[in-house]
């Protein structure tokens, strides 16, 4: 076997075969999962109801009765009901399409049974004030830690009907300070229903049969797909985009970071000059490269398998195509040589880990760079900007996979193998340019070099 | 006989400073070569150089007749001074990885590490971690990581620092035993004394350049000595008044005199005179050290006082470890 595959396949396992490296890549499945259970919760996870006076000076007259109605218990119940109702007929829909209808009710019946709507209704006491009531003088009781009143509202005289000019007046709302805002927003909604009723009203509509006529409903949109249909899920189109960034980022960093750490291991070790009288420097540095190569090869085999039966079982395989997987592994490849290259660099330039700290942070800025443009070429993979920047280099490998995930149309072949190129020309530059650090880092013990030194030992070599 | 090394006007720079200068070595196959000067000669630089993990600025270097030891390092056993190990890596592993770097097979590897590990009392150690021995079995490993491909050039880099006095003498019957086996040895020391015991051929590094090379009886031969040591019966003489004497010492521990002779003064005169002088317990002529002689060779070549040139070659003793990579790192930097 060659050196260099020796020196990988060394690389490879004492990366792998610890304790460490297993609960590395797990962890984050682990993590995901507790997100996943515990979302739900804190999504439900809500002040308690309010529970005092609303005051209202009515200076139209016409609104403090329906006010009282819309922010009575049963009315602000009712409504939260047919909110959740609405929202779970829609959740039953998408996973229905999904999954089948049958299991889909069942599914959701166990998973998120009605919550307990009466225990979410604040009691709101409604307080008709004289409309000639200053607010000035009665908001000083919102000061008082006691007293029941949790805000006074100021409804103006053509609240409801017209001045000479067709405009209408507004509210003008005071609330204690500590009072949360779901329990703001219940009194300023249903503020807003009362004076929009008054005003119905007042042209001799019925409010409540014009609510009715305003409900429209959406049935479940259908997405019809190159070789089907499904139905659609917002945000689905970002979901490959994502996936393939992160998976990149996680796989190409993770070898890194293990490269850097190793080498500078080895150096501290004073390991390193042991090997270098069986190998060359280069022949050391491109095994561990290659070592680290597979390390994030199987991080993006276990996640990518992962996310695949993910899709599978969600029947969502067609946003993929195994073109895409193509990409994605050649791209990884020519992004792990780069990042590599820079991280074998700097480890073999230091002596301690917390040394390469400030070496490591114009590579980060590489990494973080693609992730910043995201949505700009998620939005529109095709825009100038999105091709001007997969054929810069050093980012061009994760701008092309983003816009490969994004885009709906295949991306033209010459802007694919565009990037290849510069990508391949940037791996193979770097690795040239850290192969010179390389040489002369390894040996070096003593006071950490700085950029500029590292720059100065590309030249010089 | 063909030679192991051939150095040719080889010069190495780090930034501003020349690490090695103008060196010419020629350094033919079979017995103990070695190399001896201060911290910071140039002995680690041409050894690396050597082995090509430097490349010299200019000159020529060929190694067991090929270009470069690139081209024949699976015939090279090459011991750093700055050595260590894969600290969570089995001893056995470790040393079956350095074997197959080394190009040997892979077929009857396993019995000659445990052979190798018998050799040096570690039998017991091939399943444990590199991080549980002790630093002494550590130091055996290191021994082994560096001869078991058997090769047939074998380079150790101040192979004697840091050894226990056990492990010193199992480094030295090893090397010995190499010897015996017509393998090329070159090691470097800084440490007069251990040249001196074992040593065939004396090559002498002073900051950057060679100032002596020769087989070390040549070398004695050719010293002068210009030492009496005298130890008399009773206090009778005044041995400062004897021709030829420039000045007598008196040693406190066991009352002997060194008597310095003057330049051109003939020792055998000089002793037949203090014979004749005063009865004596012991009377000899003291063959000159390694060190008085590399003090007194680069004395005349740079025309510097015998204290400075002691001095550096005792400055080691404060040096750490590393300390040579240390002011290469220095000088890399100094540049900026």
């Amino acid at each position: 076997m060659p050196r260099t595959l020796l020196v990988a396949t060394r690389e490879f396992k004492s990366t792998v075969l610890t304790k460490g490296f297993i609960i590395g890549i797990v962890l984050p499945l682990v993590m995901g999962g507790f997100l996943l259970v515990l979302m739900p919760v804190f999504k439900n996870l809500r002040p308690p109801p309010a529970k005092g006076t609303v005051a209202v000076i009515d200076r139209s007259g016409e609104v403090a009765e329906l006010l009282r109605y819309e922010l009575s218990s049963e009315r602000l119940t009712e409504l939260v009901r047919k909110r959740e109702q609405r929202q779970r007929e829609q959740a039953e829909q998408l996973v229905g399409g999904l999954v089948g209808e049958q299991q889909a009710r069942g599914a959701m019946e166990s998973a998120a049974p009605f919550s307990d709507v009466e225990g979410r209704i604040p009691t709101l006491t409604i307080e008709p004030l004289p409309t000639t009531a200053s607010p000035d003088a009665e908001k000083e009781s919102l000061r008082d830690k006691e007293g029941g009143r949790l805000a006074i509202i100021e409804i103006g005289a053509n609240a409801v009907r017209p001045r000479a000019d067709g405009t209408y007046g507004g509210y003008k709302p005071y609330i204690r300070s500590t009072l949360d805002e779901q329990n703001q927003g219940t009194i300023s909604r249903g503020v807003q229903r009362a004076i929009a009723a008054a005003r119905l009203r007042a042209e001799n509509y019925d409010p409540a049969r014009v609510e009715a006529l305003s409900e429209v409903r959406e049935e479940q949109s259908v997405s019809i797909t190159r070789t089907g249909e499904r139905v659609s899920i917002p945000g689905v189109r970002y979901i490959v985009p994502i996936a393939f960034i992160l998976l990149l980022m996680i796989s190409a960093f993770t070898g890194g970071q293990y490269l850097l750490t190793t080498t500078i291991e080895e150096k501290s070790n004073r390991v390193i000059e042991v090997l270098l009288s069986a190998v060359s420097p280069m022949e050391l540095m491109v095994g561990k490269i290659l070592g680290q190569m597979g390390v994030g090869l199987l991080i993006l085999l276990t996640y990518s398998g992962l996310g695949l039966a993910g899709l599978i079982a969600f029947a969502l395989l067609d946003v993929l195509s195994w073109m895409h997987l193509v990409y994605l592994l050649v791209f990884f490849l020519l992004a792990f040589f780069m990042i590599a290259s820079l991280f074998a660099a700097v480890g073999s330039a230091v002596t301690e880990v917390h040394e390469a700290q400030s070496l490591i942070g114009p590579v980060m800025i590489v990494l973080i760079i693609p992730w910043l443009l995201m949505p700009a070429i998620v939005e529109d993979p095709s825009s100038t900007l999105a091709v001007v920047l997969s054929l810069t280099p050093p980012i061009a490998p994760f701008v092309m996979v983003q816009r490969i995930a994004a885009s709906s149309d295949p991306i033209p072949i010459w802007q694919v193998a565009g990037s290849i190129a510069v990508s391949a020309f940037t791996a193979a530059f770097t690795a040239w340019a850290a192969a010179k650090i390389f040489r002369i880092g390894v040996l070096m013990f003593g006071k950490p070099p700085n950029l500029a030194t590292l720059l100065r030992w590309v030249r010089q070599a | 006989m063909p030679d192991a090394i051939v150095i040719r006007g080889v010069r190495k720079t780090f930034g501003s400073k020349v690490a090695v200068e103008n060196l010419d070595l020629t350094i033919p196959e079979g017995g103990i070569y070695g190399f001896i000067g201060p911290n910071g000669a140039g002995k680690t630089t041409t050894l690396r150089m050597i082995m090509s993990i430097y490349f010299a600025d200019r000159g020529e270097i060929r190694v067991l007749g090929k270009k470069s030891a690139l081209e024949s390092k699976d015939r090279i056993g090459y011991l750093p001074e700055e050595r260590g190990l894969y600290r969570k890596m089995k001893v056995g592993a470790f040393l079956t990885y350095m074997a197959r770097l080394k190009g040997v097979d892979s077929a009857g590897l396993a019995a000659k590490v445990r052979d190798w590990l018998a050799r040096v009392a570690l039998a017991d150690c091939e399943k444990r971690r590199c991080q549980e021995l002790s630093k002494g079995m550590q130091q055996k490993v290191q021994f082994l990581s560096a001869l078991i491909h058997e090769p047939d050039l074998i380079i150790l880099d101040e192979p004697f620092s840091g050894l226990d006095p056990m492990n010193a003498r199992l480094m030295r019957d090893l090397i010995h035993g190499l010897e015996g086996e017509g393998k090329t040895i070159i090691f470097s020391t800084h440490v007069m004394q251990h040249a001196e015991q074992i040593c065939d051929h004396i090559v002498m590094i002073n900051r950057g350049r060679k100032v002596l090379d020769a087989p070390i009886g040549e070398i004695y031969a050719r010293a002068d000595a210009r030492t009496v040591v005298v130890e008399p019966l009773a206090l009778a003489a005044d041995f400062s008044r004897i021709p030829g004497v420039r000045e007598a010492v008196k040693s406190d521990r066991n009352g002997d005199y060194e008597l310095h002779l003057e330049e051109g003064a003939s020792p055998a005169e000089v002793m037949r005179a203090v014979v004749q002088a005063t009865p004596i317990r012991r009377i000899e002529l003291k063959r000159p050290t390694l060190e008085d002689v590399f003090i007194e060779t680069v004395q005349k070549a740079e025309h510097v006082s015998a204290e400075s040139v002691r001095e550096a070659l005792h400055a080691e003793a404060a040096g750490a470890p590393g300390a040579e990579l240390g002011a290469e790192a220095r000088v890399g930097v100094g540049r900026a």
